[in-house]
């Protein structure tokens, strides 16, 4: 056990000493700072922008970040042969594996509460200096009577609601969530399920760089992560074709090609659906994390980490 | 009491892609796809002596020793470590191993990396903590310990992957090409190294394509040439004693002397104040060292090296595809 949080810690230091992950990181920055402005385009439901654009942004970009920073983990060891040391060491391939799986994800969740803090900041900050807010402010200072507040009064009103924002958010992401409203719970909720997520997402990663080069694991971790996000869809998509030509044995030519890889791809990508509750955040209703949903992370990661085992065990290193 | 490593009829045959590169252009192999790495070796290693494992690059060296490692899986024969299977952890702790041109995690300064192999090895931290400055020290960069692995020579790389193949106290020592890619001062200390090790009771078992390096400090020595096992036995009774060149190392000569040595020798090494000259002549090489002698400076060593490996196969096998496997820089 201690050899495999050997390698795991090695592999979360070289994974946090990767530009990669910084360049995904300034990206995460920008694109959650544009919620804000987006929403401020908005007519109406711009609370509901906000939150379905973050939400969303911080699940893609932990994606990014598995995709990108994981499929090079295991691919640099066998590419610059640092695994020939590894191996001769008294440990087992699978172990380097396992290892090498917790690391990455360990990074990986160490980045989505960086930035879950930072989004949450974001909400705080704006809920803090919307123009209601900042006029109620100043109206109580100046004893009931409205005046325009000068720029000073201005300057330190945003300065006091960024420090409100960042104690706010912290305390939100310590808590994982108890400690705020059901609406910013939700959030730091949905981001432990993408952390769920990325656990499979991950397993993948690992398996597909353990026999492939990167491009090609990369571009095969994203196929498996959007055919898992339209898992249930296709499965419905295949019951369709069936149902409309009356009966699978009335299916012909085409239509029976395409039912049947519909029908293939639902039983064996995992269905990321489970994971995805953007729908629940944006009607404000309450996001619940099942044990369904963490077993069947866990489960699926497990099974997937056993295949890469498998194939590894038989590798011969060049 | 049973040999240290014992291999018998092992046999790798590598199966090419159908699709690879080669000189740098795709080519598409539809025949002759398999290609024999190792033909049927057979070889014992046995505890406290130093092995040698030589013979020209593509002999089958490293595959052997990859093997061995449980790196690669052999296609047929066997082999054993200390008695047990390869690949059983059990044997892995009482192995060192260093492969050739080692990459190390260049994020990692050296005093990390020696800590991170050292918990894979499962050596306590306490343990950890004494051994790590005693390496160091060992392989000569003390100094080095706090500095990112990317900010290494080749040579320091070496060094620091000899101080990780004996992090474990192993009781076999098995190295690929450790002096491959040194100046001479770098393969002297390698050499004494290897010496230090059989002192200490260990068995070393290392690879290289250079007979000069193996002669000098090998018990017995085994020649691979094109995946077959060709001679071995002590190194003495294998190979000519036609000697090419002649190494003098010293410190402090007088002027005069280090002018007359740059007229003579072949080419000269200095580092710090320790000079190595190579002589062609053994008179010259005999007249220098009797002046250090008399007091004309310090006399560190002398030695007679014999021809290379390369031309050894050049002589006895007469083999002229031997001359084109000729490995540049050898």
């Amino acid at each position: 056990m201690s050899k495999i949080v050997a390698i795991a810690f090695n592999t979360f230091k070289e994974a946090v000493r990767n530009r990669v992950l910084y360049v995904l990181l300034f990206f995460a920055i920008i694109v959650l700072l544009g919620a804000w402005v987006v929403s401020s385009l908005a007519i109406f439901g711009a609370d509901k922008i906000v939150r379905d654009f973050g939400v969303a942004s911080i699940n893609i970009i932990s994606v990014l970040i598995a995709v990108f920073v994981g499929v090079g983990l295991v691919y640099n060891d066998l590419d610059k042969k640092t695994i020939y040391t590894i191996i001769s060491k008294p440990i087992s391939r699978w172990q380097f594996l396992v290892g090498k799986f917790l690391g990455l994800l360990l990074t990986i969740v160490v980045n989505i509460l960086f930035m879950t803090f930072f989004f949450l900041a974001v909400l705080y900050f704006r809920d803090y200096t919307s123009e209601e807010s900042m006029t109620s402010a100043i109206m109580t200072a100046a004893d009931g009577t409205y005046r325009n507040p000068s720029g000073a009064e201005t300057l330190m009103y945003y300065v006091g609601s960024i420090f409100k924002s960042l104690a706010n958010s912290i305390l939100n992401v310590v808590s994982l969530g108890f400690y705020s409203s059901e609406v910013t719970a939700g959030v730091m909720r949905a981001s432990m399920l993408t952390m769920l997520e990325m656990t499979v997402v991950t397993a993948f990663a690992v398996l597909f760089s353990s026999f492939s080069s990167p491009t090609l694991s990369a571009f095969m971790t994203i196929i498996v992560f959007l055919v898992g996000r339209a898992n249930e869809d296709l499965y419905y998509f295949a019951d369709l074709i069936q149902r409309k030509a009356g009966g699978v044995e009335a299916l012909q030519g085409g239509q029976a090609l395409t039912y049947w890889f519909s029908l293939a791809a639902s039983h064996v990508s995992p269905n990321l659906a489970v994971f995805d509750q953007r729908e629940a955040i944006s009607q404000f209703m309450p996001v619940e994390i099942s044990a369904y949903s963490a077993a069947y992370a866990l489960v699926y990661a497990g099974c997937v980490l056993a295949i890469a085992t498998i194939v590894f065990n038989r590798r011969n290193f060049k | 009491m049973p040999p240290v490593i014992e291999i018998k009829g092992l046999t790798k045959v590598y199966v090419q892609d159908f699709i690879g590169t080669e000189h740098g252009r795709i080519k598409i192999r539809l025949k002759d796809r398999k290609r024999i790495a190792l033909e049927n070796l057979d070889l014992n290693v046995e505890e406290g002596e130093i092995f040698g494992l030589l013979g020209p690059n593509g002999a089958g060296k490293t595959t052997t020793i990859k093997i061995l490692m449980g790196l690669h899986f052999q296609s047929s024969g066997s082999a054993r470590i200390m008695g047990r299977e390869l690949g059983d952890n059990s044997v892995k702790s009482k192995i060192g191993f260093l492969p050739e041109n080692p990459f190390f995690y260049d994020y990692l300064t050296g005093s990390e990396f020696l800590r991170f192999y050292g918990q894979l090895y499962g050596v306590d931290s306490a343990t950890l903590k004494r051994r790590i400055p005693e390496l160091l020290e060992k392989v000569g960069i003390s100094h080095a310990g706090d500095i990112p692995l990317r900010g290494y020579s080749k040579g320091m790389l070496q060094r620091i992957g000899l101080a990780q193949s004996l992090l474990n106290d192993p009781k076999l020592v098995i190295l690929d090409e450790p002096q491959s890619g040194l100046d001479p001062f770098g393969r002297k200390e390698v050499r004494d190294l290897i010496l230090q090790l059989k002192e200490e009771g260990k068995t070393v078992m290392f690879s290289s394509h250079i007979l000069g390096d193996a002669e000098m400090i090998c018990d017995r020595v085994a020649i691979l040439h094109k995946g077959r096992k060709i001679a071995d036995g002590p190194m003495s009774d294998l190979l000519s004693t036609r000697i090419d060149e002649y190494e003098v190392a010293m410190t402090g000569p007088s002027d005069a002397l280090l002018a007359d040595v740059r007229k003579t020798a072949r080419r000269i090494v200095e580092r710090r104040s320790e000079f190595l000259a190579v002589f062609d002549e053994e008179t010259a090489a005999n007249a220098v060292a009797r002046r250090l002698l008399d007091g004309d400076g310090k006399l560190l060593s002398f030695t007679p090296r014999r021809e290379s490996l390369e031309g050894y196969f050049i002589r006895e096998i007469g083999d002229k595809r031997a001359q084109e496997e000729r490995s540049p820089g050898a």
